[in-house]
């Protein structure tokens, strides 16, 4: 029992720790030559690369609390009539892979994506008047669909829980409604806020996606595509490995911050009862409310359904008009010469499914360690398992890059490090996820079922795996969902046994095959739905902030 | 079966626990306290739910401090209840049979058996969330008791309920207690469980047992002024024993009172009063604060000087708040306790 914290953290030794040494190795020892570290900072390059990281997640996070936050206010404290639905709608940025929303920006706010031709078509202009695409906007407009609802429903749930006790008697004592929000309800939120500010900002940091493609150029690249270009491009790895360390290093400091605000956040909760927000919207509010909830739906649902109905529509010459069709899907499988699409869904079923045999156990593991055993080793875990989340998946793929040049020279393939890759990005959400269920049963349970004569074993057996089966299911689901569209640390690893869907996606839309590149992308986004739609009926509850 | 607890000791930074108990064969002993001062611990001691630092416990000569607690063989209920919300109020009552590879049929038998014991025959496919405290309790009760324990253990089970399902509760436990003549010990932080429930009380402070005696003996003789205060209502006065008087602290003569001269405190009980209006005469004189009135019976808050005395009064008595009297303690009833406060 007492090296049970073993089980959890041994695998996260040899798939996280690893890797990430060598790559800090590596750096520090450099080939011939000046340091990778010198070279690195000697280029002023370097210097605007780290600035426009650091900028474009700020802006990026701006953006996507001012969206995210009225819609925080009507999670948190109005009711209305498909609430419930627009929770769960929330949830959808998460499920659903970058290379996705790309494709999906791609095709509805591309110079003759649909926007524009839409546009075009009614005002009858030359040009396209939307020239989002392959710009810093587009770029923080990508953050903003993915984050603002994050922003909302992360927000949204803390205000829900938020006692409103002191809002009411400040208008009580003669608090006009304004006053009462600046100087009462939004101090009261200001921990929320900061802690789904942190989380976004390190999201956006370490985004890689869409900066690769929606950036468009040397112009907008972050650290981690340059990473990427580095290792894959231009093929300086130890360039790669040097802005590695840097990028981790300041990933991980941001993650130590979120997670100081996250434990300021939940202090906060503890000391306050809740009281749920009961408003009801009623005459004007209702339009403007109306019009908001309208205006996020379009925003989120038009690119994902341009590209699903780009999928069934095909020209039938070239300036001829719009039919529609089955034609791309059948060309997907049934391509002469490359059955390229094909070994991209086997392949990525394959390792999604092994992603959650892993992650599955190890996450659970370790959940059941950090909420059951107290003292220094269960806190020691607690942190060295986390700490993956602050490491992007880019680095994690370089890490496993030279692990295997390292290792395994002869190896051409790189399926087993794809694999391994996906669990280390998996598990922490299957983490939290079983932590989150694990927390809520009452530590009585256990102990009761220990007098009425179970074992350890049997007690987990009989009494804590059926309560946390919802916590494991949504897990898996997220495990699922994030394998299935893993595309950072797999482009870094790509060889020729390793194509996956999204990395197919990404080379359909690099040669402009767009209808193909939907078709596949409907594929792709039906199977992240079905995940998406096997978490809500769970409770979705591994997604919202942690119930103390 | 007898559960023996020897020498048992436990330390948690500055508080010790260090308990000597017995609770012999069918016995219904509770033990009672203010909060903190180690009963739960106890409890889960026996239970095996902590560990000791030293000491032992041993259950009709086996000792079973180093077993864990699924081998130790005892039931316990606990004060959220911990019924399995996954499932059925059989399957709760059957979960210690099933370890215990009791039959299917024989199992269905014995869960009907004891849901009958606790009526709750129509909820045996309810699931917990669907029952009332009360009702989770009962089920809790009954599951506690399906594999035949050695010892019950119960940490305080009525605290949740609220006051008049509290006393139907009591009675009902102490009713499944005598029917199985089971060895029982209970923990409670409310004097009043403690008195109607139980053969034998212990007395617990600051992590170690003050005294044990059967409820009577504990609320008329208290061997120690804590018992006394904390079992039911009383008054205390300070002062000390003076030529064959005890005298307050403000010089009054208050009560005839043997034995040898010193401080001390006089402890007596609110019906060892009696309230007269003739200023003249022994005791001492006070004026009515306020007056209670609690349906059965009236309780009569008198000030006398610095001293506060509460005093039992019939439900249709004279005295109201503002009229002042003579305040007599009835010869013989009081307790004295000699020592500084």
């Amino acid at each position: 029992m007492r090296l049970l914290w073993l089980v959890p953290v041994v695998p996260t030794l040899i798939l996280f720790y690893l890797p990430l040494s060598v790559i800090l190795a590596e750096a520090l020892k450099g080939g011939e030559g000046p340091s990778p570290f010198v070279r690195l900072f000697s280029n002023p390059y370097t210097f605007r690369v780290i600035g426009f990281t650091l900028w474009q997640a700020l802006v990026s996070t701006g953006v996507s609390l001012m969206l995210g936050l009225p819609g925080a206010w009507l999670l948190g404290r109005a009711t209305f009539p498909g609430k419930r639905l627009l929770k769960a709608l929330t949830a959808i940025p998460f499920v659903l892979p970058s290379i996705l929303v790309v494709l999906a920006f791609v095709i509805f706010y591309g110079n003759s994506g649909v926007l524009n031709r839409f546009a075009m078509g009614v005002f009858d202009l030359k040009r396209p008047p939307f020239p989002i695409l392959y710009s810093f906007s587009a770029i923080v407009l990508a953050h903003a669909f993915y984050n603002f609802p994050l922003a909302a429903r992360l927000i949204g749930g803390f205000w829900e829980r938020h006692n409103d006790g002191p809002a009411l008697a400040a208008r009580t004592l003669g608090a006009g409604p304004v006053r009462c929000f600046l100087t009462v309800t939004l101090p009261g939120l200001l921990p929320a806020i900061f802690s789904a500010a942190g989380l976004i900002y390190l999201f956006c940091f370490m985004s890689f996606a869409v900066v690769l493609v929606l950036g468009g150029g040397p112009r907008y690249t972050t650290i981690e595509v340059e990473i990427y270009r580095a290792a894959r491009i231009s093929l300086d790895l130890d360039m790669a490995a040097a802005l590695a360390v840097v990028g981790a290093g300041l990933t991980l400091s941001m993650l130590w911050i979120t997670v100081k605000m996250q434990h300021r956040a939940s202090h906060a909760v503890r000391g306050q009862a809740s009281r749920r927000g009961t408003l009801r919207l009623s005459g004007k509010a209702r339009i403007f409310w109306g019009f908001y909830i309208l205006l996020v739906v379009l925003v989120v649902a038009s690119p994902l359904v341009a590209l699903v109905v780009r999928s069934f529509l095909a020209q039938v010459s070239r300036s001829g008009p719009l039919v529609w069709t089955l034609k791309w899907y059948d060309v997907l499988f049934t391509e002469s010469g490359s059955a390229l699409s094909l070994m991209a869904v086997k392949n990525s079923l394959v390792f999604a499914s092994l992603t959650v045999c892993a992650a599955l156990p190890l996450g659970m593991a370790a959940a059941w360690v950090t909420t059951r055993s107290q003292g220094v080793w269960a806190r020691f875990t607690e942190t060295a398992m986390m700490l993956p989340m602050g490491v992007s998946s880019v680095v994690l793929g370089l890490g496993y890059f030279k692990c295997l040049a390292l290792f395994f020279p002869d190896y051409s393939g790189s399926r087993a490090a794809v694999v391994a890759a996906h669990v280390v990005v998996a598990y922490p959400f299957v983490l939290r996820s079983v932590s989150a269920s694990l927390k809520r049963i009452s530590p009585s349970l256990p102990q009761v079922a220990r007098t009425l004569g179970a074992g350890p074993f049997q007690t987990f057996l009989t009494v804590e795996l059926p309560l946390i089966r919802s916590g494991l299911v949504g897990g898996a689901c997220f495990a699922f969902a994030l394998s299935m569209g893993e595309i950072n640390a797999t482009l870094i690893l790509a060889r020729a046994d390793t194509i996956t869907i999204p990395l197919a996606l990404y080379r359909l839309i690099g040669a402009y095959r767009f209808f193909a590149a939907c078709a596949l992308g409907t594929l792709l986004m039906g199977l992240c739905v079905v995940c998406f739609l096997l978490l809500e009926w769970m409770g979705g509850e591994s997604l919202d902030p942690e119930r103390e | 079966m007898t559960l023996n607890v020897n020498d048992l000791f436990r330390r948690y930074g500055d508080f010790q626990l260090r308990v000597n108990l017995t609770v012999s064969k069918g016995e219904f002993l509770s033990v009672i306290g203010p909060s903190g001062c180690g009963k739960s611990t106890l409890l889960r001691m026996v239970a095996g739910l902590e560990s000791a630092d030293a000491g032992s416990i041993d259950l009709n000569g086996r000792e079973i401090s180093h077993e864990p607690p699924e081998k130790r063989g005892i039931g316990m209920v606990f004060q959220d209840y911990a019924l399995f919300p996954h499932m059925s109020v059989a399957e709760n009552v059957a979960y210690g049979l099933k370890l215990r590879k009791v039959g299917k049929k024989d199992r269905e038998s014995r869960v009907r058996e004891l849901l009958a014991l606790v009526r709750l025959t129509d909820k045996a496919d309810e699931f917990p969330a669907t029952l009332s405290g009360g009702e989770q309790q009962r089920v809790a009760l009954a599951r506690a008791i399906a594999p035949n324990p050695s010892v019950l253990l119960l940490d305080e089970p009525l605290s949740a309920l609220d006051a008049r399902l509290r006393i139907d509760l009591r009675r009902e436990i102490r009713e499944v207690h005598d029917r199985l003549s089971l060895t029982t010990l209970y923990v409670t932080h409310d004097q009043e469980e403690a008195l109607t429930l139980s053969d034998r009380i212990a007395v617990m402070k600051g992590g170690e047992i003050l005294q044990t005696g059967t409820p009577k003996g504990l609320y008329e003789r208290p061997g120690h002024l804590f018992t006394g205060m904390f079992l039911g209502l009383s008054n205390t006065l300070a002062g000390r024993v003076e030529q064959g008087w005890f005298v307050t602290d403000s010089g009054t003569q208050v009560v005839r009172w043997g034995g040898p001269d010193g401080p001390g405190t006089l402890f007596f009980r609110p019906h060892h009063v009696v309230l007269h209006e003739s200023p003249s005469g022994i005791g001492l004189s006070f004026v009515v604060k306020r007056v209670e009135y609690c349906g059965a019976w009236t309780l009569v808050h008198v000030v006398s000087g610095a001293h506060r005395v509460i005093v039992f009064e019939a439900r249709d008595t004279l005295w109201e708040e503002g009229r002042s009297g003579r305040l007599e303690v009835l010869p013989g009833e009081g307790l004295f306790f000699p020592g500084l406060t």
